[in-house]
C-alpha cells in the first residue's frame, strides 16, 4: 500500500500531501529534494528511489512531481498505474496541460479526488467518467444530477466506464488512428529496427448503452472472412485495449466489442513490426576531411503517394560541436545551423508525396586541443504525415447496435508520426 | 484577548453539553489513519501559530494566498501576502502585528460563518467554506471555528459537508475533546438517507483517529456492513482496517474478521476486493488471508466483474493458491489469459506472477511418479514465458519511461529464469537516442544476455557503436556487456574471436574510460578463453603506456605476467613501470605488479631478476598497504628459503585459466529463486531481498496456502453467478471454473468448526446477510456423491422398480416462496450438487422430476433414486427417496437420506 501521495512543484515545494498513513512523514519530502530534485542530473535518475527505509515511486507532468511514498514491498508497476491514472483524472477536471496554479486554485477538488480514488493507500474507483457523477467542484460542469440510489450504483458497478442514461441530440463517432514509426537505419543503410506502434483515439456522443463493434484490416480476420485474396490485411502483433472490449470474444473470434465510455478515450493500441511502409528515405552521406572541415549531403525521398503531403517535417542534421561556420544549401524549407543543438535543423512545413529533395552542408571546424573524435550522433526525423498509415491498417467498419436504432454519423482520420526515426551516419 | 475568552467560554459550553451526552474519554494515543496535510501546526494558543518557525514553510503560506486570490468570493486576499517574507526576516514587533492581523482574518471569518444559516445562495455558502478549509490548508489554526463549523454540518449539499468533514479530520487529533462534541453528528449522519452522505459520514469517523471513540464507531462501522448500497458497504470495509490499527482489541471482540470472510461473497466487486486486501493485511502476519479452494475458485469466477484495480486483490492471491490437480491449474490460467491484453501494465505484471506460480505448483518435478508425458516446471514456466512475451513487449514500447523502466528489469528477472526467451525480440531492446540514460543503460545490460549464435553479431556491433557515446557509464557497460558475451560464449562460433579483436582496437582508442574497460573485459575473456591471447598480445606493452586507469592498468600488468612467455616485450615494459614505482598510486596496481613481476620472473629468469629484487626492495619498504608488504614478504621469502626452485615454480606458475563456466561471484542463483517468489514488486527493481529494505514489521511473508485442501470434493460450490451482478459476463470471456472431482484425491474429513474459526466452507449462494441455513459442511460428512454417473433410461425404471415402495421415503409437502418458471434452472442446481435429472416435464399445475445420485465408492456406492413435484400454486415441493444398494445399515440410510433431502433443499434455496 501507498503511505503518501505529494505533489512537488520544480523547486521541491510541497503542493498537495495526502498521508494515507501514519508511518511516512512530511519530512520524507526533503530528502526527496535533496536527492532527486536538486542532484545534478535529475532526467538521468531512475523513477524509483530509495532513501533510507523509504522508497519514491515518482513521475512528471511538466514541472510538478507526483510522488508516491510507501515503507511496503508494493508492485512498483500498481503505483505507476495509478499515478497515471491520477494525472488523467486531473487533466479531466483542469484541462490537458493544467499547471501549479490551476493545482492551487482547485485544492479542495484535489483533495476531495484524493479521498476518492484512492482509501487508506489502496487504490478505489479512478475512472473519470464515474468520478464526475458526484465530484464536481472546480471548472467541471455538474452534470444533470443523477438520483442516489444510481449514483452509488455507479460507483460500484462493473460498467463504471458508463453511465446509464446519456443523451446526445447528434450520434457521433470520431475515429482517430495515429500511428508512429520507430525506425533505426545503420550507417550501412540497413534497418536495425522498424516498428509501428498505434492508437484507435475514439470520441463517443451517442446515446444510450449503444454496443459497438469495430473492425480493422487485422490479417487473421481477413484471411478468415475471403480466402483468395492474400496479402490484404495487416499483421497485427500484439495489442492491448481499453478496459470496456469484450476480451473473451476477442480471443475467440477476434472480433472487437464493446460499450464505449462517453467522449473520448483510448480504444486500443497496436503494434506492427513487418512491412513497415517508411515514409521517408534518407541517404546522407558525410566526409570529415581533415580536423578542420566537415561535408554533408543529404538526399530525402517521400515514399507516400503524390496525393498526400507532409507536414511539420523537421529534420535534424547533427554536426560536430567545433562547427564555426557553415553553408548550406538545400532545394526547399529552410535550414539553419543552430549552435546549442549541434545541429543543421532544415525545416519543411509541407513535403508533398513523392518529392525529394536535397541539402548539403559544408562546416568549418575551430581546431580544439586534445582532438576528440566526433561520436556522429544520427540524423533524426520528425514529421505528420495526415491520411497515411506506415502499417497500412485501416479501419473496415464501426457498427453500432443501440436499442433507439439511431442513425449514427462517424469519421476516421488518420495520422502518422515520427518517433524516434533515425538515421546513422 | 476578548476574542480568545469568548472562544474558551463557547467551548466550555458545548463541553459541558458533550459530557452529559458521552462520558467517556480516554487520552489519545496510538493513532493511525488517514490524514490531511499542512495541519501539523497546532497549540492552544493561536497567536504563536504565525510567527515564521512554527508555520514552517513559507511557501504554504504562499500557496494559500494563490488559492484565496484565485478563488472567488468577495473577501481581499489576508494580510498582505506578498510582503510576508519581510514579515518572516523582521523581529518580534512586526511578528506581533503579523499575528494580529492574521487573528483578525480568522474573526473575520467567524462573522462570516454566523450569517452562514441566514444565507440562501448556495454558491455563498460554498465560498465561506471554501475559505475556511483554504486557511486550514494553509496551515493557519482555524480550529477556533469548530463549533460555527459544528452548526455547519447540518446541509444537504454534499459539497459543503464534504468540506466540513474534511475540517473535522483535520482538528480531531489534536482536538479531542471539540471532536467528541461531532460524534453524535456523524453517527446520525451514518443513518443518513443518502447513502453518499453515509458513505462520507463512515469515512469521516473512521478517519478521525481517536481510540476513546471507538465505543461509537464500532456500531455504525457494523450497520454499515449490512448497508443496501456498496458505496457504504466498501467504505465500512476500509473503516474495519482503520480501526483494526487503532484499536486491535476491540477489534477481535467485534470478531470482523468473520464477518470480512462472510463479505467475500458480497455481490458487489468492490467491496469483495476490498474485503480482500483488509484481510490480507490483517493476516500479514500468516501472508495474507485464509485462502481455500472454494473461496478461490468463488473469486476467479467473478474475476471479469472486478474494476481496473481491483482485479489485483484477486491476482495477487494466485502465487499463494495452490490448484487441486493439473486441470485446475490449466483452467485458471485459461480464465486468466484474456487478462494479458488489458491496458493496465499492473494486472499485466501480477497475471505473469500468478501463471509463473500456477506453473510452479502443477508442473512435473524430478522423481515425480505422475505420468511421463505431463510437462516439467521448467517445461511450463517456459511455456507461459512465451505466452507473455508479446505483451510485455507492447508495454514496454508504448509505455511511458516509469514503466519501460520497471518492466526492463521484469525482463531482466524473467530472462534469468528462462534464458533464451527473449532473443528474438533483441531488437525491441536497441537504444534510443532519446532514451533516458537510466533505460539506456538497463538496455545494454540487458542486451548482453539476449546474445545466441544467431542475434550475437547484430548486438556486438551495436554495441560497438554505443562504446563511443558521449555518456561516459553507458560506454562503459557497452565494453563490459560485449564482454560478458564473450566470457560466457554465447555468441556461437568465431564470436569470440571478433569481440577480442573489437576489444583490442578499443585499447587503442585513445579514450581513457573505453581502453580501461576493454583492458579488464580481456582479461577475463584471457583467463576463460586462453586461445584469445594470441589475438591481444601484440598491443598491450603499449598500452600499459597509455592506460591512465588503475583497473584498467592492473588488467593490463596481469595479462603480462601470465601470458609474457609469448610477449616479446613484456619484461621491459614491466620494468618501466617497476622504474616508476613511487609515482603508482594505486594498491591494486601495486599488488598486480608484483605478482605479475613474479611470475614472469620463473619463465624469463635473466631479464627479470634484476627488476624483481627492485621492485622487493620497494614493496617492502612501501607501508601504504599492508596487504601489499606482506604480499612482498612472503614472496622474497618463498623465493630465499626454498631449497628446489622447482617447488616454488609450481606454487606461483599455477595457471590462472578458469576450468568453471563462470566466475564464482557471478553465481547469484540462490537470489534469483528467493527473487521470484517476490515478482512484481520492489524487490525487482532494486535486485534485493525484502529484508534488505523493508523494516522487519512491514515484511509480508510469502505463505502458500495450506497444500491439502480443507474441503470435501463435493461440498457446494459452482459457476453460479451471483445474483444482483451485472450482466457483462463476457467481458473476461464466459469462462468459468467447475471442479473436478473425479480426479481429486479423497476428501480428507472436514475439520471441525469451531466458534471463532472462520467459516471458510459455508458458502452459500444466498445473499449475504442470510447465510446458507442448512448446507454446513460438519453435516456432510457421511454423504458424498459422485460428481459423474450414467445411468440409462431402463436402469433407473429397473431400479426404481426393485425397492418395493413401502421402503421409499416420503417427505411431507414443503412450503416454497416461488415456483420455479422452469425445469432447467432447478436442474443446473441440482445438478452443481451432484444430483442429476433422468427426466423432467411441466404439467399445468406442477412441475416433476425423476433424478438420481450416487455416493461415492468409499461411502457404499448406493444410488438415490428421487422423484420430486412441485406445486405451482401454492408452491410446494414433496420428495419420494427410494435407495438402491449401499449401506446396508438402516439408521445410516437413514441418516443419510435426511442429508440428501438438506441437500436437495440447500441447492434450491432460491425457491424455498
Amino acid at each position: 500500500m501507498i503511505s503518501s501521495i505529494m505533489i512537488l512543484n520544480a523547486r521541491g515545494e510541497i503542493m498537495i500531501s495526502r498521508q494515507y498513513r501514519d508511518d511516512v512523514s512530511r519530512v520524507a519530502a526533503d530528502s526527496f529534494r535533496i536527492q532527486v530534485i536538486a542532484a545534478k542530473e535529475a532526467s538521468s535518475q531512475p523513477p524509483i528511489k530509495r532513501i533510507e527505509n523509504c522508497s519514491f515511486l515518482y513521475t512528471r507532468h511538466l514541472n510538478m512531481y507526483f510522488v508516491a511514498l510507501t515503507k511496503a514491498n508494493v508492485n512498483p508497476a500498481l503505483v505507476f498505474e495509478y499515478l497515471y491514472q491520477k494525472i488523467r483524472v486531473l487533466k479531466a477536471y483542469l484541462g490537458e496541460d493544467f499547471d501549479e496554479n490551476s493545482m492551487r486554485n482547485n485544492m479542495t477538488l484535489i483533495y476531495e479526488l484524493m479521498d476518492e480514488t484512492m482509501d487508506f493507500g489502496y487504490p478505489q474507483n479512478c475512472a473519470v467518467d464515474v468520478l464526475r457523477l458526484y465530484i464536481n467542484l472546480g471548472d467541471v460542469k455538474p452534470q444533470d444530477e443523477p438520483e442516489p440510489a444510481q449514483l452509488t450504483k455507479q460507483i460500484t458497478g462493473a460498467i463504471d466506464w458508463r453511465r446509464e442514461g446519456i443523451r446526445h441530440k447528434k450520434n457521433e463517432v470520431y475515429i482517430d488512428v495515429l500511428e508512429s514509426v520507430n525506425l533505426l537505419i545503420s550507417s550501412a543503410g540497413n534497418v536495425l529496427r522498424s516498428e509501428v506502434t498505434g492508437r484507435v483515439q475514439m470520441n463517443t456522443k451517442l446515446t444510450g448503452m449503444p454496443e459497438c463493434k469495430f473492425g480493422l484490416n487485422d490479417k487473421l480476420v481477413i484471411e478468415k472472412s475471403s480466402e483468395g485474396r492474400k496479402n490484404s490485411g495487416v499483421e497485427i502483433d500484439d495489442c492491448t485495449f481499453h478496459r470496456c472490449v469484450r476480451l473473451g470474444k476477442f480471443d475467440a473470434d477476434r472480433t472487437i466489442t464493446f460499450i464505449p465510455p462517453d467522449g473520448e478515450f483510448e480504444l486500443m493500441r497496436y503494434r506492427v513490426n513487418d512491412n513497415v511502409n517508411m515514409p521517408f528515405r534518407l541517404i546522407p552521406a558525410v566526409q570529415e576531411e581533415g580536423q578542420t572541415k566537415c561535408s554533408i549531403n543529404l538526399k530525402v525521398i517521400a515514399n507516400f503517394s503524390e496525393k498526400l503531403f507532409a507536414t511539420h517535417v523537421v529534420i535534424r542534421v547533427p554536426v560536430p560541436k567545433n562547427t564555426s561556420k557553415s553553408k548550406i544549401k538545400n532545394s526547399f524549407g529552410r535550414a539553419k545551423y543552430e549552435p546549442e543543438q549541434n545541429a543543421i535543423v532544415w525545416r519543411i512545413k509541407k513535403f508533398p508525396g513523392k518529392a525529394e529533395c536535397m541539402l548539403s552542408a559544408d562546416m568549418e571546424l575551430v581546431r580544439t586541443v586534445r582532438p576528440k573524435s566526433w561520436e556522429r550522433p544520427p540524423i533524426s526525423v520528425e514529421f505528420q504525415v495526415p491520411m497515411f498509415t506506415a502499417s497500412g491498417v485501416h479501419v473496415r467498419f464501426l457498427r453500432v447496435y443501440d436499442k433507439a436504432g439511431y442513425h449514427t454519423n462517424r469519421w476516421v482520420r488518420y495520422i502518422t508520426k515520427g518517433g524516434g526515426y533515425q538515421i546513422k551516419i | 484577548m476578548m476574542d480568545l475568552t469568548m472562544d474558551m467560554g463557547h467551548r466550555a459550553a458545548l463541553l459541558a453539553v458533550q459530557a452529559a451526552a458521552c462520558s467517556a474519554s480516554g487520552p489519545p494515543g496510538n493513532i493511525e489513519s488517514s490524514r490531511w496535510q499542512f495541519q501539523q501546526v497546532h497549540s492552544k494558543f493561536p497567536a504563536s501559530f504565525f510567527g515564521p518557525h512554527t508555520l514552517g514553510s513559507r511557501s504554504a503560506r504562499m500557496l494559500g494566498s494563490a488559492y484565496l486570490q484565485g478563488g472567488p468570493g468577495g473577501m481581499p486576499p489576508p494580510g498582505q501576502p506578498g510582503t510576508s517574507g519581510q514579515q518572516n526576516g523582521a523581529g518580534g514587533k512586526d511578528d506581533s502585528y503579523f499575528t494580529e492581523s492574521r487573528k483578525g482574518e480568522v474573526n473575520e471569518l467567524r462573522t462570516l460563518l454566523r450569517t452562514f444559516g441566514t444565507e440562501k445562495d448556495r454558491q455563498r455558502k460554498r465560498d465561506i467554506m471554501k475559505k475556511v478549509i483554504a486557511y486550514m490548508t494553509l496551515g493557519i489554526d482555524v480550529s477556533r471555528l469548530f463549533t460555527e463549523m459544528m452548526l455547519a454540518i447540518e446541509t444537504r449539499d454534499l459539497v459543503i459537508k464534504k468540506m466540513v468533514y474534511l475540517f473535522l479530520c483535520n482538528y480531531a487529533e489534536t482536538h479531542p475533546d471539540l471532536a467528541q462534541m461531532c460524534t453524535n453528528t456523524l453517527v446520525k449522519d451514518s443513518g443518513n438517507e443518502d447513502p453518499m452522505v453515509r458513505g462520507l459520514a463512515l469515512r469521516a469517523l473512521c478517519s478521525l483517529r481517536l481510540p476513546q471513540m471507538i465505543e461509537y464507531t464500532s456500531e455504525p462501522l457494523r450497520r454499515s456492513l449490512q448497508d443496501g448500497h456498496a458505496y457504504v458497504r466498501k467504505t465500512g470495509v476500509m473503516g474495519i482496517l482503520k480501526m483494526y490499527h487503532l484499536n486491535r482489541e476491540e477489534f477481535d471482540r467485534k470478531a470482523f474478521t468473520d464477518i470480512l470472510y462472510d463479505m467475500l461473497r458480497d455481490p458487489d466487486s468492490s467491496v469483495v476486493s476490498n474485503c480482500i486486501l483488509v484481510l490480507n493485511e490483517i493476516m500479514e502476519e500468516e501472508g495474507g488471508m485464509a485462502l481455500n479452494r472454494a473461496v478461490m475458485l468463488h473469486l476467479l469466477n467473478r474475476i471479469h466483474e472486478f474494476s481496473e484495480f481491483g482485479i489485483l486483490s484477486v491476482l495477487d492471491l494466485i502465487p499463494r493458491y495452490i490448484p487441486a490437480n493439473d486441470e485446475e491449474g490449466f483452467q485458471i490460467m485459461n480464465l486468466l489469459d484474456p487478462v494479458l491484453r488489458t491496458a493496465n501494465s499492473s494486472a499485466v505484471c501480477a497475471t505473469i506472477r500468478a501463471f509463473l506460480s500456477i506453473a510452479e505448483s502443477i508442473g512435473k518435478r524430478p522423481g515425480d511418479d505422475r505420468d511421463p508425458d505431463s510437462p516439467t516446471v521448467d517445461d511450463l514456466k517456459k511455456q507461459v514465458c512465451i505466452r507473455i512475451r508479446a505483451p510485455l513487449v507492447t508495454l514496454m514500447s508504448s509505455g511511458s519511461s516509469e514503466l519501460t523502466y520497471v518492466l526492463l528489469k521484469y525482463v531482466d528477472q524473467l530472462i534469468d529464469l528462462c534464458p533464451g526467451i527473449f532473443d528474438e525480440e533483441y531488437r525491441m531492446f536497441y537504444v534510443r537516442f532519446s532514451d533516458a540514460s537510466h533505460i539506456k543503460h538497463s538496455k545494454v545490460r540487458l542486451l548482453a544476455k539476449l546474445a545466441n549464435p544467431q542475434t550475437a553479431p547484430d548486438i556486438v556491433a551495436e554495441m560497438g557503436e554505443l562504446v563511443a557515446d558521449g555518456d561516459e557509464t553507458m560506454g562503459r557497460l557497452a565494453v563490459r556487456s560485449m564482454g560478458a558475451i564473450a566470457l560466457h560464449d554465447t555468441g556461437g562460433q568465431g564470436c569470440v574471436e571478433s569481440i577480442a579483436r573489437r576489444l583490442v582496437e578499443m585499447l587503442d582508442l585513445q579514450v581513457p574510460h573505453v581502453s580501461s574497460e576493454a583492458a579488464t573485459a580481456l582479461a577475463g575473456l584471457a583467463r576463460r578463453h586462453p586461445d584469445t591471447i594470441a589475438v591481444m598480445s601484440a598491443p598491450l606493452p603499449r598500452a600499459l603506456r597509455y592506460i591512465t586507469e588503475p583497473q584498467g592498468k592492473a588488467s593490463v600488468i596481469f595479462l603480462l605476467g601470465e601470458y609474457g612467455e609469448s610477449i616479446q616485450e613484456a619484461p621491459y615494459s614491466l620494468e618501466k613501470v617497476i622504474d616508476n614505482y613511487d609515482n603508482i598510486v594505486d594498491d591494486g596496481v601495486k599488488t598486480a605488479l608484483l605478482a605479475a613481476t613474479v611470475k614472469l620472473f620463473f619463465h624469463r629468469p635473466p631479464e627479470c631478476q634484476h627488476m624483481l629484487g627492485r621492485l622487493f626492495k620497494k614493496a617492502t619498504e612501501d607501508v601504504s598497504s599492508q596487504d601489499l608488504h606482506d604480499r612482498a614478504l612472503f614472496y622474497y621469502r618463498l623465493l630465499r628459503s626454498s631449497p628446489d626452485p622447482d617447488i616454488v615454480k609450481s606454487i606461483i606458475s599455477k595457471s590462472m585459466t578458469m576450468s568453471t563456466r563462470q566466475f564464482a561471484e557471478e553465481d547469484d542463483s540462490e537470489l534469483k529463486a528467493a527473487l521470484m517468489d517476490e515478482f512484481n514488486t520492489l524487490c525487482t527493481v532494486y535486485r534485493c531481498k525484502p529484508e534488505n529494505f523493508i523494516e522487519d514489521a512491514n515484511i509480508v511473508p510469502f505463505v502458500r496456502m495450506p497444500k491439502e485442501h480443507p474441503l470435501p470434493s463435493d461440498a457446494p460450490l459452482a459457476p453460479v453467478p451471483d445474483p444482483g451482478v451485472n450482466a457483462v459476463t463476457d467481458q473476461l470471456g464466459g469462462a468459468s471454473i467447475t471442479e473436478q472431482q473425479g480426479q481429486a484425491a479423497p476428501p480428507p474429513p472436514a475439520p471441525a468448526v469451531t466458534s471463532g474459526e472462520v467459516d471458510l466452507l459455508g458458502f452459500g449462494f444466498d445473499e449475504p446477510a442470510t447465510p446458507a441455513p442448512v448446507s454446513s459442511a460438519g453435516s456432510l460428512q457421511s454423504l458424498s456423491l459422485k460428481a459423474s454417473v450414467t445411468l440409462s433410461g431402463d436402469a433407473y425404471q429397473s431400479l426404481w422398480g426393485s425397492v418395493p415402495d413401502g421402503e421409499a421415503i416420503v417427505t411431507p409437502a414443503l412450503p416454497m416462496r416461488t415456483a420455479p418458471s422452469a425445469t432447467d434452472a432447478v436442474e443446473a442446481s441440482l445438478k452443481t450438487f451432484n444430483v442429476f435429472t433422468m427426466a423432467s416435464g411441466e404439467l399445468p399445475t406442477e412441475f416433476k422430476f425423476f433424478l438420481y445420485g450416487q455416493e461415492e465408492d468409499a461411502f457404499g456406492g448406493g444410488f438415490f433414486l428421487i422423484q420430486a413435484i412441485m406445486l405451482k400454486a401454492p408452491a410446494s415441493l414433496s420428495l419420494t427417496i427410494k435407495v438402491s444398494g449401499g449401506d446396508p445399515d438402516p439408521t445410516k440410510r437413514k441418516e443419510k437420506t435426511d442429508q440428501l433431502i438438506e441437500l436437495i433443499k440447500s441447492s434450491l434455496g432460491q425457491y424455498i
